[in-house]
Order: C-alpha cells, then structure tokens, then sequence
C-alpha cells in the first residue's frame, strides 16, 4: 500500500566477476551518520527467502547462488537498499530514513502515515531532547513546533509551564493540552500547595525515555478525545526495544548555569545620591514628609544607612552558580517474540537561584510479547522519584530575588555578630536559605498493561489498562529566626496522592479492497482519578534542631480531602482512502464526566475530514520534479472541555472551625444544568514536498469557536456568592500555522533547516457584557483577547515640575498629573501575534552541529515588581540604575518622574511598567563529535559521541526586566486567574544559561 | 476438536470484548468527600446551629470584623499620629485616603459582608427557623443572625454611605439592603443600594430584635448586652444621645462586666475576660491574625507597617499606662507579646524589620479579638450624657464615668467637671487603634488632615467587580471624578 521510495545511493562497480555454483559475498554495513558498523541489519537475496544479518560489527558472510543478483539490506530507521551484486565484497553505507511523508504518526487509538493524515498533527522531533541540559521535557520543545506557544513562568525548577496550543480556548476552565503517555491521560493539574507556586506534574516524565510526541492540533485529530480535547492533545509514547541484539546506551552530561538576564542596580554611591535628593524633596521645615529629620529616617532604615560603608551588589546574593548532571543508562533489544526497553535515569540539578535544587531518579521497562500468531501483550512502566528544594513564592519577602529590594549600604554579614544581618530594610531571605528547607517528593507511576488479539484476519481486539499513580509530599521547616517563624520555628507537612487509571478496549478493523482502504476504530474508555490529600502544620519546637511536627508546641492548621472525577467515553473512527488520493476520515466520541449534572452529563464530539493527495493526480506529473507532493485537507468538528474543579455544578456546604467550634458554611451554589465547553474548529491545510520532498511544508488556517464557556460567572456580591459556574459566552481563536524543513543539503555534508512560525488571534466575544478581571491589571473585555492589560496610562513626566502623567482619556493627548482621574484604559496585550522557531542540523565525517531559536512576539509583560523597583526612590527599596535619569530641574526631559520619597509619583500602577515582551532566544546550541570506527572498534563500543552544548546562550530583547519569558500568576490560584494572568512579573526568577558537556555511549 | 475449540474461543472472546464496551453509567455519580450538598446543611438543628457557627467565622474574616473594619478607620483618620510604612498596595491606598474602585481590601471587605448577610439571611427563613423545636433555640438562632446581620450593616453604611445626620432624612445613599436568602442562582437578583436613613431603620430593628431576644449569658457568642452595646454606638453616631446613654448604662449597670485592672490586659487575651462585652475567637489553627500583621512587630509576629508617632504618645498624661513606651534599650528581637510590658514598644522587626513605636494592643496571632469593651460603654455614657442636655441617665456623671476609665489608667482623675474636648480625648487615649478614630471625627464633624469630615473620599468606593455586575448600583461621586 505504501509506495517506497527505493534510493540508490551507493554502487560498488565490480571487477571481473567469476561465476561459480555458489559464491561467497562478504562486507560491512556502516551508517552515513557515524559511519559506525550497524548491527542486525537483515540482509537478503532479492527474490528467495535466503538471507542473514550483519553482526555487533556490521560485517556479514552470505552465501549466494550463481544466478543471484540483487542484494536487499534492509534496517528499521535506515532507507532500504537494494544492491547488484557485482562483486565479491560488498560495502554499503546506509542513510537514515528522511522520508518525512512516509513516517508514522502515533494518533489516537492507532497509526497514521505522514502522507494519509487529514487532520492537523505536527510531530515533534524528539532525537536528541535528552541532551538537552534542563530539567523538563515541554522546556526542550519550545520553538520547535507550530501553533504550540510554551512559556516557562520562571527559572525556578520544576514549576509548571504554560502550554497552549492555537491560542486559549477558555476562560475559566482549563486550557492546558490533553496529555496522553502511552494511551493513558495522565494527570496533569498541580497538586502542590497552593502558597507556592504550582507545581508541573509533567516534570517527572523522563525526556530520554521518550520515542515521539505528536500534537494534535485540529478537532479532526483531536476529537477522538472528546471532551477533553479543546485545548489539543499532546501524544507521547516511550521507546520500545527492537528485536536483535541487546544494545545498551549511555548517556552523560555535566554543566554549570547562570542567569540569562540581570538588572543593573543602583550602587552605594548612586543609592545615597538618589534617596538624599527623594528625602530633600518633600522635606519641609527639616521634616522629610512631615515627619522626621533625613538622617532619623535614614538611620530607621538599618543602622548602616545614609553612609557608605558597604557597596553590596544584593542581586548576586540570590544567584548561584547551577549544576546539571544527568545520566541516562538504557538497554534494548529482544527476539521476535520478546522485546524489551529498559532505562534508569538520573539528574542532579542545583539552580540558579539559590536554595533551588532538583534531583530525579527513575527507572523504566517496557516489554513486549508475541504470545501466539494471533495474540500479543505488553507492560510499560517506570518510577520515579522527584525532589525539588524549593523556595517560597515570588511574592514573598523570603524568596531570595527579593534580595534586590535590600539597600546597597547593608551589609549582608552584621560585622557585629559576624551573623547574616538581621538589619536590613526588608527581611533578609539569606536567613531563610539557612534555617529553613521547603521540600517537594514526588513519587511517579506510569504503568500500562496492554493485550491485542488479532480476533479475524482483519479485526483485531486491544485492551489496555493504565495507571497514573501521583505521590507528592510537601515538607517545609522554618527556623525560628526566619520571617514569621518566631519565637520557636513552623514546621508543614503536606502529601497528596492522585491514583488515576484508565481502561480502554477497542476494535481496529483495516482492509484493501482493489483501490479502497478502510480502517475502523471503535470502542469505549473510563477513566477513575481520585485526590486524597492532608496537611498539617505545627509551630513551637524546642530548638531548631526538633524539625518535624512531632516536635511541634500546637497545631496550627490541619485538614484533609479527597476528590475524584470519572469519564466514561465511547468513540469511533472510519477512515476511507480511495485510490491513494482521497480520504476521509470520520470520527466522534461519546463522553459521559461526573463533573456536570445528571441532565447534561453526556456529550457527543464528532468531526469530519477530507484529504486529497493532488500530486497523485495525472495531471500533476509534468511538474512532478518540482512539486512532488501536493495534499490539500481540510477538517471540521466539534471538542469539548472538561477542566474545572470536581464537583462544580452541586450546591455545597462546607465544615469550618471557628476557634475549635464546629461550623458549617455555604460555598457553592447549584448549577444543574452545567454541561460541557464546546468548541467547533474548522482548518484548511496544504501539505507539499518540492524536489523530491527535499523540502516539505504544512500551511494551516483555523477557526476555533467556543460556545457555552464553562465560565465561572461573576454574581452580583450581594448574593452572597461572587459566581457560578455556568455554561455562557464565547470566544474564538483564529490563526495561521507554517512549517517547513528543508534538506538543504545530503550526502556526506549534511545541513537540514526546519522553521515554524505561527499566528494566533484571540477574541472573547461575550461575557455578558462584564469586565472580569483577578488583578486589576489583566482583564477579560468582549471584543479584546483574553488578559488584556486595562490600567491608567503613563504619559511621561512634566518638564516643569517632574511630577508624573497621565492620559485623561483614552485616544485624547490631553494630560493629567492626578492618577485618580486618568481613565483606565486598554493598553495592550499579554498575547503574542506570533511565535515560532528556527532550527538548523549540520553535519560532516564525524562533527554535528545544531542549534534552536525561538521567538515570540508582540506581547506586553507588566513588570509589577516596577512600583518597587523602578519608583524614582518613593522608598527605600533599592532601585534599577535607569532611575538615575529622574526628573532634576524645570527643562528636564525623562520618562523618570522626581524622585519623591514616600509620594507615589508615577509609582502606581500604570502602563509606566508595562513593556514589550517580544524576545528572540538562542534556545539551544550544540557541536557534537562522533569517533570513527577505527577508534570506536579497539574501545571495543559500538559508537561513541561527546558533545557540547549551551542553552540560552543569549536573548535579544527590549525588555527592561529579568526575563522575558515570564509570568507570575500569584497565590491562591484558580483556573480562571491561570488563565486571565498573563505577562506578569514580580521579582520572578530568570531562565538559566547552562553550559554543558557529555557524552553518549552505545555498545 | 482442536478447530471446535479455537472457535469456540474466538467467539467467547469476541463476546467479552463487546461486552467490556458498555460500561456501567453510574460510575460518574460522585458524591463530595468534605462537603455536604444545601438540602443537608439545614435540614437539622445541629446543621442549623452549625451554619451560625460559620456566620461567626465569616464575621471574623480579615476584612470584616477581623482587621478591615479597623484599618479602613485609623487609616482614613490617620493624619501625624499613625504612618503607614508597608508595602502593601491596598493599604498605601488607603492611607492616602485614594482608594481606588479595584482596592483589594475593598472588593473583600464588600463579598465577606454580603456573604455574612446571606449566611444570616439563609438562618431567618421562616422554614429554617420552622426546623428548630425548641423556642430558645429558634430565638437564639433568630437573634445571633440579627446581631450579625445589625452591625455588619452598621459598619458597611458607615463605610460606604456618607455620615448619617442628626434630624435629616439621611436619603444619601447607603448600601443595598437584601433581606432574602440566597438559596439558588435565581435568588442572586440585583438590588440598588438603600439611602441611610433606610439602612439605620433596618439595623436597628435587626438590633433591637436581637437584645430582645438573646439571653443575657451565651458562651462566647452573642448576647443580649452585646446587642445593647452595639445599639449604644449606633445611636451614639446618630446623636440620639439619650438612646446611646441609655444602652450604654444597661450594658455597664446590668451586664456584670468589670474593667480589667490594667489597660494592657485588655488586650492579646486567649480568654475572655471581665471587660470583654463582645469578642471574636482565634486559636492557633482557627485564626485572623491581620491586626497583629499590620500593627505588630516582634518576635514571629507583624510587618509593623502601623508606625505610632511621638506626637502622638507625647499628647498622654506621663503617669498614663496608655501612653507608656518600652524603648529600644528595652526590647529584644526575641521578644513576643509577653515580654512587652507597655502599651507601646519599640518594634523588633517581626517580618518587615519595620522599627520605630508599635502598639501593644495587637501583638498575638493567635489571641482573641476585642470588638466591644467595657470602657467604651463608659465613655458612650459619659459623651452622650454630655450632650443630650437631658436628664443624666445612670448612676454617674460624665466626669465619674470619665475618672473610671482613667482611674484604670493611673492617670490623674479630672477634678473638676470635664469638658467636651476631655471626653472626646479620653475617647482616643482609650479607643484608639480599634477602629473607631474615623467615626468619631465624622460624628463631631472634625477635618482630618486636610479633608472635611464628609469629603468623598473619605467613604469607600463600590467595587468595580459588582459596579460590573450590578448596573443598579450608583457609584459614590467622588470615585466618578466628581
């Protein structure tokens, strides 16, 4: 069915050739990446069933008749060759596979081929993502795939990361992808405590066990998980052993980080300048303020203050510098009937900031067997171990960025005590990294058990059933010297577990008939997770020395939940390809979720899709050459959206404690008809190939439309109740998707180039009229993008007076220096209009060369942090060097209003601190060297390869804060907050530039 | 047999296989773990009585009762007698007395009342109330509800509308009144706010049901002289000086409350003591700690942004206990509550390593929360027998009720016959940090700083979230640029 490209590469033009009964061919087979011998490489005579295979060397023997004349040498990953035999020593190079079209594509429930998919499914290279020195998978893929937007919040390790996948489709419900690891969906929510930062369940997936990942992107594609599929589907599934001889892999890094941005703070000199002249500005009668001399208030600031004896750069107290050590150990291999996948990792990361750390263990086996002709089973699963040293949120005093607010003039160390000085303007958080540890284990399972049974010729029956098994425990110890911890030191320990399984059973059914394909799907799913939880904390220990609640004086909170959600789904697929031109593919699914009332529990999620392949239409083979590949495919249909929290259409009451008294309280009301969030989506692609498909692309349009939001619905207060949950609303996402790879070069030179841009436009469309905003900051308005930055319009600063400005009204130049009456208006957007990467594999003989940018831009960031940091001195934080340029005297021209201590001039919020965010990011850079065969061979290893690489090597950006890949969403979130947040920054920790070194190791 | 067999499997299998498609439905009914659906939760008595308990909590919440109601007054009153040296965005607005309409403590303040209201509401249905047997239950329930529902709204109109004043029809708005439960999201309607003299009506009766049929002892909770004394401070800020003296002289002559013998033992109680007419409860793990955030600066304990000026100290008598201060030479950074022995104290830099003269009177996450005390009662007596002009009500004259408070004190008795501006001092020396400086000065008509006693901005904003909400609801001028 499939048409095979056979290429020759290579002919060996023979010598006088001496015909025999039978003669002896001999040889080695090399690959053209490493010219490395291959293993197990089957070697066949064209046309008979005789044949071997090449040895742990690539060298084979094979004997042939006379008559024999062709050579077949075939190896899983390589293109086929076929080979004349003309001579006695035969060598052949083989070249990896590249046929883009031809590769498989894991959807849901089965297979595709490239060439045959009529959704939109982008593939995402996963070869070489464990080299990459981070700590996350999603992290190692930013950039690489079209309409797949991923921003890391912070540099801290291990938080979760922001995933959208053609723009936001809700507003409060979730809008994170579906992810599927091995057909199971695997939990993703954060299950951390809700005072820190959220926590990403997908760190504990382990990046070297990962064979693909496709994102299904169109409902055609993604409709076959219905409900759950609005946000798209993120597919992952692990390697697989392969049959022949064991191979083992090894794999090592090691490297150092930094941050990839700093601020320029003000030093002593500068400091001093800055704040006499804030303190000289509003003092009256010897009064700063009307209320103290300068040198009484300078002094309330530590009793270093005012004076230069210290000069200290605080910024470089929060930092340190980063290891990462990962390791990687695998083996593969296996029989016909019996293949295996084996793997231990490891990563031992310290972070940038200080008191951040990571270190992960896991093991993984998978296993395949061929029980019978017609029965085959499987296990996959792994372990791991997680364990994060974390540091408290980015809003809190105790976080080591906010180092940055202590004056210069502090020292960090009291000359006195010789202790960390405890008189610093703020809370020094150094106190924190030294008597206070915050941990996080977590406990992974992803296991899955699986048996087809080939029932008819063409029929075959799966059953797969799958655990995800969450084990995460929190636990924090605070000395008693630490912020808040007096007078004898806090102590918590939280733990959640998230069991959650699957079991899915269905047909495939798949038959040719002269030119008509078919392939059927169907079958059912349910799907089980379930939350227990409980948190205690104590406080009151006899020393710092007694660190665990058992210690503790009192209890002071203590409570425990449990959770669940079901899915009971029903699904089917029909595709239809008809003389290797048209398709169609027609699919739905039937889910049912405990997350909604009785009467609207179920819901149908079909779509349509229609593909025709125009290359291979008569009319199209004079330009074959040119274009060799031209499909057009389009796609139409409904998904639905699930994420909100359990339990969200019941009318409840809770228990409380008021005091040790029993209460109860009403927190929810009842929603009986909440239903799903459905999206229609429709797309338009072109896929083609040019010059025999040395260069493919994919060209998308989508228009996604989501009715009947699952919208948390503002209530008048006065109800008693701020919202509801109901079905109201829409928005939609629009946009255009482009990808292309081009082979730019084959051969022994090898330079291939893939570039990716997208364009998303995101509209809500109503809310019934209201402006709904969780921060004042970031709203959602009809007519704007979801997040839009309303807020008071910065408009410099008067010349005469320095006093700061603002828009009186939007669209009118007029101007005001009274905050209060200047309008709030939209200023911007926290959307990008575009994103995309570039990336380019270069290699020759041995050395490889590769490196990945990403960009993302026309996005607005609104550093918070600015009313402290960047405030014209209106206290004695501790301000950015640009501050210098305030406002002096009448004439002065600046952004940088006077410097007013204790004023707000220009210091609330306002557009003053909102700023392009649009960045252009060197995300990966990396040369690597594989040894030649000669020396490989007496190391007595089949393939040996080091490598270097640097992540985040630099950033162009014209963003005035740490980083622009940033958003800090606050505490005590919610979904809808998640998702309404968006470009903010509150002393939020920079990405890391790693350098690294490794090596990888096959034999 | 051996073909009959395999058949036969295949069969069975393809049997099982379909079978294991339809899936049983009722899988997807979850019932929740720690809560209980609205039909439960007043169904019985004991529920009943528990969601009372929760309407206690509610009122404890931080911004109501808890801390809020507190700030929003010393801050709006503060002029050169406190500073506000924090960080904290909502509160600097406030202290500037610039609100915006998106204040944080505001918006809070607004949905913790209203819910407050609703818990109360949901308790006086006629239904509910119909479930309890026994009649001291019923007007026990019916009585606590009122109480809560009385002075959250005595406290919102006072926030929110402008002063209520003596012998007008008070028609300037106040806040919307609904009196009905919230039992489904139909009950959510829109109401316009109500003027203030239509606000005080409604409190009042609330109140006044309340002293009536509360018991005079009830534990921890509401009672009878509870609701007394919150009336005596509701006619007090509308100058109905007879009705004020006269629930003042019930609570102090009736009430068995006696001061405590030191004014700082009033404070940072973990039990309720003889002063202590109406208190909310804290523990270690069920606790609004924010006064202690905001005013406290030790050990463990507050980010001191509630700096006390000497100005301020130095107006006190040097022999008065209230205007003591522990100086730094006298405090230790391991010092907790326990070891000030002073009303005031030099901070020790708890969390924001905020210095300078904090009050003692919050210094302990975990104490209770003194909403109405003895002295107070005393002084409404004194200040309302003052000015009605009218008959003196109770045992003492102003300048007796006066001495006792200062007795308390150690400061020097008057000897002869106090003033107005004496009594309105003694209120301060007495009250102040309790949340009551912004009342009285807009009941005596006083400027604060620069503004007149009824500036707009002296009033809080309607929140932009139910402004967006409610398109009955008129924004107070001010915040509409007027």
């Amino acid at each position: 069915m499939k048409k095979t490209l056979f290429l020759l590469v290579f002919f060996l033009f023979g010598v006088t050739l001496v015909y025999s009964q039978t003669r002896q061919i001999t040889g080695t087979v090399t690959s053209s990446d490493d010219g490395v011998g291959i293993p197990g490489v089957s070697i066949v005579v064209k046309g008979t069933t005789a044949g071997t295979s090449t040895d742990s060397e690539g060298k084979y023997k094979i004997s042939v008749q006379a008559d024999a004349t062709t050579l077949v040498f075939s190896f899983i990953g390589m293109k086929a060759q076929e080979v004349a035999i003309t001579s006695n020593v035969i060598d052949i190079v083989m070249e990896p596979e590249t046929r883009e079209l031809d590769e498989v594509v894991v959807v849901g429930y089965g297979t595709s081929i490239k060439r045959e998919l009529t959704g939109s499914i982008s593939k995402v290279e996963t070869k070489g993502l464990s080299e990459i020195p981070t700590s996350g998978f999603e992290s190692a893929i930013q950039g690489k795939t079209s309409g797949v937007f991923i921003e890391q919040g912070s540099g801290k390790l291990g938080e979760s990361i922001k995933m959208r996948i053609r723009g936001s489709s809700s507003i409060s419900a979730n809008n994170q992808p579906l992810y599927v690891v091995d057909g199971v969906p695997i939990t993703t929510d954060n299950v951390g405590a809700s005072s820190n930062q959220p926590t990403s369940p997908l760190a504990d997936l382990t990046m070297s066990d990962v064979e693909s990942m496709q994102v299904l992107k169109d409902a055609s594609a993604a409709a076959i998980y219905g409900s759950r599929a609005s946000n798209g589907v993120v597919i992952i599934t692990t390697k697989r052993g392969k049959s022949g001889e064991t191979k083992f892999n090894l794999n090592y890094s090691t490297g150092v980080s930094e941050p990839s941005r700093l601020m320029k703070w003000l030093n002593a000199d500068q400091y001093i300048e800055l704040f006499n002249e804030a303190m000289d500005n509003v003092t009256v009668d010897g009064l700063v303020l009307d209320w103290l001399p300068k040198d009484e208030l300078w002094a309330d600031q530590g009793k270093w203050n005012g004076i230069k004896e210290y000069d200290v750069d605080w910024q470089k107290e929060a930092f340190q510098k980063g290891k990462i050590n990962k390791l990687t150990i695998s083996a593969s291999g296996g029989n016909e009937k019996t293949k295996f996948y084996a793997a231990i990792n490891h990563d031992d990361i310290d972070g940038i900031l200080r008191g951040n750390g990571m270190k992960k263990f896991g093991g993984r086996l998978n296993l395949d067997q061929v029980a019978t002709k017609r029965f085959t089973f499987g296990i996959q699963m792994n372990l791991n171990r997680t364990e994060m040293e974390r540091v408290e949120n980015d809003n809190a005093f105790a976080t080591p960025l906010q180092l940055v607010a202590q004056s210069p003039l502090t020292p960090v160390i009291d000359p006195l005590t010789n202790e960390l000085n405890t008189n610093t303007i703020y809370y020094n958080s150094l106190i924190s990294l030294r008597d206070s540890y915050n941990n996080t284990i977590v406990y992974r399972s992803l296991a899955n058990v699986y048996g087809a049974y080939n029932i008819l010729k063409d029929l075959t029956f799966r059953s797969e059933f799958g655990t995800d098994i969450l084990d995460q425990r929190e636990k924090g110890f605070f000395g008693r010297k630490t912020i808040g911890a007096g007078p004898a030191g806090e102590a918590s320990n939280r733990s959640v577990r998230v069991i959650n399984y699957n079991w899915e059973n269905y047909f495939s059914y798949s038959k040719t008939f002269n030119t008509h394909d078919i392939n059927l799907v169907a079958g059912m799913s349910y799907q089980e997770s379930n939350t227990v939880g409980s948190n205690v904390e104590g406080k009151g220990f006899p020393t710092d020395d007694f660190q665990n609640i058992a210690s503790a004086a009192e209890a002071t909170a203590f409570s425990s939940w449990e959770n669940g959600n079901n899915y009971l789904s029903y699904f089917a697929r029909a595709n239809y390809k008809l003389a290797e031109k048209y398709l169609f593919s027609l699919n739905g699914r039937v889910d049912g979720s405990s997350r909604f009332g009785v009467d609207n529990r179920f819901g149908f999620f079909p779509a349509v899709s229609a593909g025709w392949i125009i290359s291979s239409e008569p009319f199209m083979e004079g330009i074959k050459k040119q274009l060799s590949f031209l499909k057009l495919r389009t796609s139409y249909g409904l998904t639905g959206n699930s994420g909100i929290p359990d339990y969200a259409h019941l009318a409840l009451y809770q228990g409380v404690n008021y005091a040790g008294r029993n209460g109860i309280e009403p927190t929810q009301l009842q929603s009986r008809t909440l239903g799903w969030e459905k999206t229609t989506q429709f797309d338009i692609g072109l896929d083609f190939g040019l010059f025999n498909n040395r260069i493919t692309a994919e060209l998308d349009y989508y228009y996604k439309h989501t009715t009947d939001l699952l919208l948390y619905k503002t209530l008048p207060a006065l109800s008693g109740y701020e919202g509801v949950w109901s079905n109201f609303g829409s928005l939609e996402n629009k946009g255009l998707e482009f990808a292309i790879k081009s082979n730019n070069f084959t051969g022994a030179f090898v330079w291939t180039t893939d570039f990716n841009i997208a364009f998303n436009v995101n509209k809500v469309l109503d809310v019934d009229g209201a402006e709904i905003t969780p921060n004042s900051l970031n709203y959602v308005i009809e007519g704007q993008p979801i997040g839009v930055f309303k807020m008071k319009k910065y408009a410099g600063v008067d010349p005469d007076n320095g006093d700061a400005l603002y828009y009186l009204n939007a669209g009118s130049d007029e101007t005001t220096n009274d905050y209060n009456l200047a309008e709030m208006q939209i200023v911007g957007s926290p959307n990008p209009d575009f994103t995309g990467g570039l990336s380019n594999t270069l290699s020759y003989k041995g050395f490889d060369f590769s490196f990945l940018i990403n960009f993302v831009s026309g996005n607005m960031i609104y550093r918070d942090g600015g009313r402290y940091q960047s405030a014209n001195a209106d206290w004695f934080d501790n301000q950015t060097t640009d501050q210098m340029d305030r406002w002096q005297k009448p004439g002065d021209i600046t952004d940088v209003p006077q410097a007013r201590l204790g004023s707000s001039n220009g210091t609330k919020s306002s557009s003053r601190y909102l700023s392009d965010g649009s960045y252009l990011r060197l995300r990966n850079i990396s040369l690597g060297y594989t040894l030649p065969n000669s020396i490989v061979k007496r190391l007595k290893v089949s393939s040996l390869r080091a490598y270097v690489s640097v992540l985040n090597l630099f950033t162009l950006t014209n963003y005035q804060g740490w980083d622009p890949e940033v958003n800090f969403t606050g505490t005590g979130r919610t979904t809808q907050n998640s998702n309404i947040i968006q470009g903010q920054d509150f002393y939020t920790v920079p990405q890391a530039r790693t350098y690294s070194v490794g090596i990888n190791l096959s034999f | 047999m051996k073909k009959i067999k395999f058949r036969y499997g295949k069969g069975l299998l393809l049997i099982f296989s379909i079978l294991t498609i339809f899936a049983c439905t009722e899988k997807l009914d979850i019932k929740p773990k720690q809560s209980i659906d609205a039909e439960t939760a007043l169904n019985s008595p004991e529920n009943i009585k528990s969601t009372l308990v929760g309407a206690y909590l509610e009122a404890r919440s931080t911004s109501l009762f808890g801390s809020y109601f507190n700030e929003y007054s010393e801050l709006y009153a503060a002029t050169v007698d406190l500073r506000f040296i924090g960080t904290y965005v909502s509160h600097r607005e406030l202290a500037t007395k610039l609100a915006s309409t998106t204040n944080g403590n505001v918006e809070a303040t607004w949905v913790n009342a209203y819910q407050l209201i609703n818990k109360c509401n949901l308790l006086l249905q006629e239904n509910v109330l119909a479930k309890l047997k026994n009649d001291d239950d019923k007007e026990l329930i019916e009585g606590e509800a009122k109480f809560l529902r009385g002075w959250v709204l005595f406290e919102m109109v006072r926030l929110f509308g402008q002063p209520y004043k003596k012998g007008d029809a008070n028609s300037q708005d106040g806040v919307p009144l609904l009196l009905t439960a919230t039992n489904d999201v139909a009950d959510a309607i829109k109401v316009a706010r109500s003027s203030v003299g239509q606000c005080y009506t409604q409190l009042i009766s609330d109140l006044t049901r309340a002293k009536a049929i509360l018991p005079e002892e009830n534990g921890v909770y509401a009672t009878s002289f509870a609701a007394s004394a919150v009336l005596a401070r509701v006619y007090l800020q509308m100058g109905d000086f007879v009705n004020a003296a006269t629930e003042a002289n019930n609570v102090i002559q009736n009430g068995g409350f006696s001061l405590n013998s030191t004014p700082l033992e009033a404070f940072n109680n973990r039990e309720v003591t003889t002063e202590d007419i109406f208190m909310l409860q804290n523990n270690a793990a069920s606790n609004t700690s924010t006064l202690s955030v905001m005013y406290g600066s030790l050990n463990g304990v507050g980010r001191g942004d509630y700096d006390i000026q000497k100005v301020f100290l130095d107006q006190f008598d040097p022999l008065d206990l209230r205007g003591m201060f522990q100086g730094e030479p006298d405090m230790q950074s391991s010092y907790t509550i326990t070891d000030v022995t002073k009303m005031y104290y030099f901070g020790v830099g708890g969390i924001a390593n905020k210095k300078g003269r904090k009050t003692a009177k919050w210094g302990d996450y975990y104490a209770n929360i003194p909403l109405i005390r003895l002295a107070e009662m005393y002084l409404i007596r004194a200040e309302a027998n003052f000015e009605s002009g009218t008959a003196q009500i109770g045992p003492n004259t102003p300048t007796q009720d006066i001495n006792i408070v200062r007795t308390r004190a150690l400061a020097p008795v008057y000897l002869v016959n106090v003033t107005r501006q004496q009594i309105r001092d003694e209120r301060y020396f007495e009250l102040c940090w309790e949340g009551h400086r912004l009342h009285d000065l807009k009941r005596w008509q006083l400027d604060i700083g620069t503004y007149t006693y009824d500036a707009g901005n002296l009033i809080l904003p309607i929140p932009f979230r139910e402004m967006e909400v409610n398109d009955l609801l008129i924004q107070n001028p001010w915040y509409l640029g007027l």
